[in-house]
């Protein structure tokens, strides 16, 4: 079957052309580095049948990260594959770098310009037929959010060939000279005497690249700052950027915390599944499986009993977790889309610096607030393994995920304003201690800070909603099921009175160290499997008055710096290898009892 | 170098002095004068808003300096300085990049004619 490979430089497009030509979703956002795998997908074009491949961003064809190696052997396991390049119209000079080292691999190249929109807005100009002509390739100029040009890369790709890139063809042509003057005027570095002055030493690629921009790309208006480029500085401004952040976090705050924890988690829970599904299935349940004999009883108690399927997994996964994780993922869209991300990766690099990463590594943090299992495995974009480990660690025990930030917000609720702010200060806290002394124990080096910035963009509602849909979709099917399993795991434990037992066991550890009643022990144990439902045990706790306050914030404390769950630990150990997982697991689980007991030693001795 | 030796020696004059320590390196950092040409600047000498030309990388940056080529960072490419603060932010075309201040300083630049 015939391949076609998309590659091109970070965040041009590449992904929603795939989607486009395939009909496949895939996750699109506006940062560098959404697509860290590749993604294979079908295309039909008059009855052949093509796989196309997504591949991650790469500048050049050189495996300096992690997801730049997915890419760059990709490429080199299709050698017979079509590869479509997608390009950034208003960035043609770093799309022709990487078509040079294609032409160099001897690849038949069909080049895609994408935005051409957004190249129009800043006032450039591609004659797409002269640089077709020039590199002896087919180039396609598209709009692909819009469609626009998407058939066209279909029908061109049979006609794809090796690019030419011949140093000595273009000699100044006159009859462009004049468009060179008005570049000067823009981005303008096409100036001839800086052509001549690169002939004596420059790379014959970087002279050829520039001659064929002399000759297709013009620049016809001055550039003017847009609202949106405006946005963009002010997000970096060092007091104007520090104000949008905190903009931009009290709102999540209002929107998650408040709204989607609060109004939402009280109708589902209250109204509909107390109020009505609860009571509903019990009488169900009773009805139809009598209580006198016990294989029924059984049976009834699986569903609706103390550990029932419906009246704690499903409840707590749906009526607890669900609405916060949407809200979330909701509001976590338009940011990604918006491309203020990276904005917040230079605002932070320099407290990153203290802690042996550099501002990227904001990213995957700022992810796994979302889901840490999905971050584990965006540190593909960070450089070196130092920093790759570290951000792992750090996810792996101060990042909330969504799901466990909706519970605890509701915790929260039953403790004081202080003791709240105290979680939240300590987990920061911890995040730098534990940062900062892992980049002073472990060895290796913290790459440059060359961080490429997108341009702030009007987030489309589409997208946010097929990403939010795509993302719940994952939740249902990845949560759930081990929330259900979670309480199975508790129902036959408590049949068979081990529940008590294993109480017991955990005694010296829950309620001496932790000064935690027993019973909490279970909410440990359930915490093995994701920290989240363990936390949603405490909860329950919590409401239930069994826990005081001062409990509540030690419970609090321990379960959050906990594993996120079972399948972070297995990415973990894919991305980094066992070893490392098995050490950053045993540091994790050490780590979060040792920092709960303090917490309940120094609560006591402050008199909380 | 020895991993406590910390001595640096000329291989052909035998010439050898000891490796500056880290508060005097530090020091040194504040009185630092650029050792760059006739009309060239270190980025980091600009104001943020000016737009110069691309000359190169200082000596000892070249695997910086082939980091900073893919992003059409080449000699005689334009750039514009946006801001100095958090981080430098420079523009190249249509491609807005964030540097540390020590990618900054090595990258030397020329004020246009």
């Amino acid at each position: 079957m015939n391949t076609i490979i998309l590659v091109g430089n970070p965040n041009v497009g590449k992904s929603v052309l795939f989607s486009k030509l395939t009909g496949k979703f895939v996750v699109i956002s506006n940062y560098p580095g959404t697509t860290v795998e590749i993604t294979r997908g079908e295309m039909s074009l008059d009855g052949e049948k093509f796989t196309v491949i997504d591949s991650p961003g790469v500048n050049e064809l050189a495996a300096r990260t992690e997801d730049a190696r997915v890419t760059c052997d990709v490429v080199r396991d299709h050698p017979d594959a079509v590869i479509v390049q997608v390009a950034d119209a208003k960035n043609l000079r770093r799309a022709l770098l990487l078509t040079h080292q294609l032409a160099t691999l001897q690849r038949r190249v069909v080049l895609v310009l994408n935005m051409m929109d957004e190249l129009d807005a800043c006032g450039g100009h591609i004659d797409a037929r002269k640089l077709s002509e020039l590199l002896g390739i087919p180039v396609v100029p598209t709009i692909a959010t819009a469609n626009t040009g998407v058939h066209l890369v279909q029908k061109s790709v049979g006609t794809a060939s090796v690019p030419r890139f011949d140093v000595r063809r273009g000699s100044p042509d006159p009859a462009v000279a004049p468009d060179r003057q008005v570049s000067d005027g823009g981005t303008g570095d096409l100036r001839s005497e800086e052509v001549r002055g690169l002939e004596t030493g420059a790379q014959p690629g970087l002279l050829a690249i520039n001659d064929l921009l002399g000759q297709t790309y013009t620049h016809v208006r001055p550039r003017r700052a847009t609202f949106a480029q405006n946005l963009g500085w002010w997000a970096m401004h060092p007091v104007k950027g520090l104000a949008m952040g905190a903009v931009a976090l009290l709102f999540t705050f209002w929107f998650v915390g408040m709204f989607g924890a609060g109004t939402c988690v009280n109708f589902l829970e209250k109204t509909v599944f107390d109020g009505y599904i609860s009571p509903a299935a019990t009488r169900v349940a009773d009805a139809l499986l009598p209580m006198d004999q016990p294989v029924t009883r059984f049976i009834h108690d699986f569903f609706v009993g103390d550990y029932g399927l419906i009246t704690m997994a499903l409840s707590y996964g749906f009526a607890i977790v669900l609405p916060i994780v949407l809200t979330f993922f909701l509001l976590f869209g338009v940011l990604e889309d918006s491309g203020y991300l990276p904005r917040l990766a230079v605002m932070v690099n320099r407290v990153f610096r203290a802690m042996g990463l550099n501002g990227k590594a904001v990213l995957p943090i700022v992810l796994g607030l979302g889901c840490d299992t999905m971050a584990t495995m965006t540190t593909r974009i960070l450089e070196t393994r130092k920093e790759r480990v570290i951000t792992t660690l750090l996810l792996a025990l101060a990042v909330p995920c969504s799901a466990q930030l909706g519970v605890l917000l509701a915790m929260m609720a039953s403790v004081s304003a202080a003791a709240a702010a105290f979680w939240f200060l300590l987990m920061v806290g911890v995040t730098f201690l534990i940062g900062w002394l892992a980049a002073k124990l472990y060895q290796g080096d913290t790459s440059d800070f060359i961080l490429e910035l997108p341009p702030m963009r009007r987030p489309l509602l589409g997208n946010v909603t097929m990403k939010t849909l795509a993302r719940l979709e994952w939740y249902l099917k990845e949560v759930i099921p081990l929330f259900v399993l979670g309480t199975a795991v508790l129902f036959v434990l408590d049949k068979l009175r081990l529940l008590d037992k294993l109480a017991r066991l955990g005694e010296p550890l829950v309620k001496g160290w932790l000064g935690l009643p027993p019973e909490t022990a279970q909410a440990f144990l359930v915490g093995f499997l994701r920290r989240d439902y363990g936390a949603v045990f405490l909860l329950d706790a919590a409401k239930d008055g069994r826990l005081s306050p001062h409990n509540v914030l030690v419970a609090m404390v321990t379960i959050t710096l906990f594993m996120p769950c079972i399948a972070t630990l297995f990415m973990i150990a894919r991305e980094l290898g066992k070893k490392t997982a098995a050490w950053i697991t045993l540091f994790v689980f050490v780590f979060a009892f040792l920092v709960g007991g303090i917490v309940d030693k120094a609560a006591h001795w402050m008199g909380f | 170098m020895g991993k406590f030796c910390k001595l640096i020696k000329c291989p052909s004059c035998q010439y050898e002095f000891p490796e500056p320590s880290h508060p005097l390196r530090w020091l040194a950092k504040w009185f630092h004068k650029p050792m760059t040409g006739a009309g060239a600047l270190e980025l980091t000498q600009l104001t943020a808003g000016e737009t110069v030309e691309f000359v190169g990388m200082a000596h000892g940056a070249e695997r910086r300096g082939r980091a900073l080529a893919v992003y059409g960072m080449t000699p005689g490419a334009r750039l514009t300085l946006q801001q100095k603060r958090p981080a430098y932010l420079v523009r190249v075309g249509e491609t807005e990049l964030a540097l540390d201040a020590d990618i900054a300083r090595q990258i030397i630049v020329r004020r246009a004619p």
